[in-house]
């Protein structure tokens, strides 16, 4: 029962614009240390998926050079590993892709030459820690055509555009939704991860091409609840969708909790780009409470309740709260930042105060000096 | 053209490290962790990479099975070459039971084959045993340009310590001239660092030579 | 090969150069790598020191935890005080648990209340609640050590200078 993987590395990229302005979604920086692509590509290597197609887009030069040859996920093989599937536009056509039906049409060729008998397709907008064997199973034992995972779960504040499913008997799927906005209750809302036979797929896609359909959702699974078996899988651990901003801001800080921590890396197994650095250092006036820090830092002030990537050094006597610090950012003596999230190479000089909210973080964009 | 290594370092990393007790118990000394991140070895084999060198000969003897799996293909170091790269040369078991090493020349001269794959101009000799940063490349250029046929890295040390190490007495324009193992009185400060360059022909002719003579240091 | 004439030259080095073969100058050697101005700077990055490490994601600091002149490697959860030591990867440091001076390797998990003082302690050990190893320097006992897979019982005391092979499980022995 093999199956290969499909990532959408940058369906969503609207979700995030500040951060997915330079790179595409699946290329930000997550928890300290990773990047989101990590979470489905490490996902799919510890369910027993070694052949994995990333789908890409714009901006994925990031993406090109963290993934590499796909070694730091064990997927760098003679047969299989992990292919980079740029963008196929049409010679007389040049526009590229908009949906996920029509990046699919762009990669047929993938499809057919696989040999696995299933396919597993995810996005990169959210975190979270599954064993698609596990899915697959659950799909063979319904005699199900099509397994959507999906989360019992409140939408996050700002979360839009979210799929939600009416389940009937067994969990089959009885009804599709198509919410822009989300109300107050729990939802099953679509982790946008499907599971399939690849001959499936494969008829999905020639079918789209013939009749010039164009989205998944709609024109596909809603159309077809009737005629085929389509199950949905309900995901129970921790989820955290990056649907906003506001949401990337909220997941990372989810990180300092230990249950949450523990679920995802507890065993050690979500595999990233290995980048050496020293080990962090801290100096006679650190003080840090509540947070998460990646190696290579240099620490002399206070961290509070914060994520801080690799090699950012603290200056004495400031003091970060509530934020986000990517690499290799230096922050001057007696600063203050409260609620921002800093995105890589930042300097921010001595004595310098920047305080946004914890319902609406403040941005600082790649390599600002303030 | 033959290919060839200007430079081959063979990296002494057998020793057994008692004065480490406990911590040695199962693993030999340059494995041992330093520092939260690092193992001692790191040291000498980013030396080595950091100087330009990229073989590097690591002779193994006590307890090699931790060291075997952290040195591994050398990709950590950018050692994993198709052609040199890090090898590790293990105990050599000879006819008798007991032909375990007898000591450095002993230990090189087993794995000179190892060497002469590479066809070098220089050897460098070194220990798996201090933390420190050295550009080999420098002390290689120091040997060239004084016409040398060995070269012995040397450290100034405080008086007192002196008669703990391997001292090296020598002329004003750097040629040694006597070399004291412990002295009692010691005649300089200048104490070996145990990493030598040699050059290759000259290590060849004086190891053969030991060989036959089976009496050496 | 000196007596037959051949040409050795003495090629002079100055910088740190530590020989690491004693459990003073290992431990030395790990605390030189402390402080605003080291004696020896790892993070050079003109002279970057590579090694095999393992997998582990960042390191979390807990509410009430101290973290002071210390070195603090990926995967550890540091929950009580650490001062003036070095950690390796994936060591943990549960609430009240007190780290001076000392140089924890990777995987050891030191439980509540234990204290740890002018210690080295090797990996996956594991130290019991409220045990208390090593004294602290100015004792002049010497560095204690535990080699590594090593379990110290509840309320267990190791003397400053012993060294520590085997598991102790109860007081007093």
């Amino acid at each position: 029962m093999k199956a290969v993987g499909i990532i959408f590395s940058n369906i969503h990229d609207n979700n995030v614009p500040e951060l997915a302005r330079i790179r595409t979604l699946g290329s930000i920086p997550f928890g300290g240390r990773y990047r989101l692509i990590d979470f489905p590509l490490s996902n799919m290597v510890n369910s027993g998926i070694d052949t994995v197609g990333i789908i890409t887009k714009n901006n994925y030069q990031s993406l090109m050079d963290h993934v590499g040859s796909g070694k730091d996920w064990d997927l760098a093989r003679k047969d299989g590993g992990v292919i980079l599937l740029p963008p196929y536009g049409e010679l007389n056509n040049n526009t590229l892709y908009n949906t996920r039906l029509e990046a699919l049409k762009g990669i047929t060729n993938f499809l057919f030459r696989a040999d696995e008998d299933y396919v597993v397709m995810t996005d990169c907008d959210a975190v979270l820690r599954i064993n698609y064997a596990e899915i697959l199973e659950y799909h063979v034992r319904n005699h199900a055509d099509i397994t959507l995972v999906y989360k019992k779960r409140k939408a996050a504040p700002g979360e839009l555009n979210e799929t939600t499913f009416d389940l009937g008997k067994n969990n089959r799927i009885i009804g599709v939704n198509y919410k822009k906005e989300l109300g107050s209750e729990e939802e099953n809302i679509f982790t946008n991860i499907f599971i399939m036979k690849r001959t499936l797929l494969q008829n999905i896609v020639m079918d789209s091409i013939s009749h010039n359909k164009n989205h998944f959702m709609a024109e596909v699974i809603a159309s077809n609840l009737k005629s085929l078996n389509i199950y949905g899988y309900e995901h129970k651990g921790f989820y955290a969708g990056i649907s906003s901003f506001q949401a990337y801001y909220d997941s990372n800080l989810a990180l300092l909790d230990e249950k949450n921590r523990h679920e995802l890396f507890g065993d050690r197994s979500v595999f990233t780009k290995i980048r050496d650095s020293a080990p962090t250092k801290y100096g006679n006036s650190s003080l840090i409470k509540n947070s998460f820090i990646a190696d290579g830092c240099e620490i002399y002030g206070e961290v509070e309740n914060s994520i801080i990537f690799r090699n950012v050094k603290v200056g004495r006597g400031t003091k970060i709260k509530n934020s986000i610090v990517m690499q290799d950012t230096v922050l001057g003596e007696n600063c203050t930042i409260d609620c921002i999230v800093v995105d890589k190479n930042v300097t921010i000089t001595d004595r310098k105060t920047l305080s946004g909210s914890s319902n609406h973080p403040f941005y600082l964009g790649k390599g600002i000096m303030i | 053209m033959i290919r060839k290594k200007k430079c081959v370092a063979m990296l002494l990393a057998g020793g057994q490290g008692s004065r480490l007790f406990a911590l040695t118990n199962n693993i030999a000394k340059p494995a041992v962790s330093f520092g939260g991140k690092y193992r001692i070895i790191d040291f000498p084999l980013s030396n080595c990479v950091n100087s330009g060198i990229d073989t590097v000969g690591v002779l193994t003897q006590y307890q090699p099975l931790v060291l075997n799996d952290y040195i591994g293909n050398g990709q950590p170091w950018d050692l994993d070459r198709s052609f040199g790269g890090v090898h590790i040369l293990s105990p050599y078991q000879g006819k008798t039971s007991s032909d375990w090493y007898k000591g450095t020349a002993n230990a090189i001269y087993q794995n000179i084959h190892f060497i002469k794959q590479f066809n070098p101009d220089f050897v460098l000799i070194l220990s798996g045993d201090h933390i420190y940063k050295m550009n080999y490349s420098q002390m290689i250029n120091y040997h060239i340009l004084n016409n040398a046929d060995c070269t012995i890295a040397a450290i100034n040390v405080k008086k007192e310590d002196a008669s703990r190490f391997g001292i090296l007495n020598t002329k004003d324009d750097g040629t040694i001239y006597e070399f004291e193992e412990k002295p009692k009185n010691p005649k300089s400060t200048l104490a070996s660092m145990g990493i030598y360059v040699f050059s290759a022909e000259k290590l060849y002719k004086y190891l053969e030579e030991d060989n036959l003579d089976a009496s050496s240091c | 090969m000196l007596n037959n004439g051949e040409k050795m030259m003495a090629y002079e080095f100055s910088g740190y150069w530590k020989d690491v073969g004693t459990i003073d100058s290992l431990y030395e050697a790990n605390m030189d790598l402390l402080g605003d101005s080291p004696k020896f700077d790892i993070t050079d990055s003109s002279w970057k020191i590579q090694s095999r490490s393992p997998l582990a994601p960042p390191h979390y600091i807990g509410n009430g935890a101290k973290t002071v002149n210390s070195i603090i490697m990926s995967g550890c959860e540091i929950f009580g005080d650490v001062e003036n030591s070095v950690l390796a990867s994936s060591v943990i440091v549960k609430k009240g648990a007190v780290v001076k001076n000392s140089i924890i390797m990777a995987d050891t998990v030191i439980v509540e209340n234990a204290k740890i003082e002018y210690s080295i302690i090797d990996e996956r050990c594991t130290i019991g609640k409220g045990a208390v190893i090593g004294e602290e320097k100015s004792m002049k006992k010497g560095i204690s050590v535990l080699g590594r897979d090593i379990c110290i019982g509840e309320n267990v005391k190791v003397e400053g200078g012993k060294i520590v092979d085997k598991d102790i499980v109860k007081e007093g022995k």
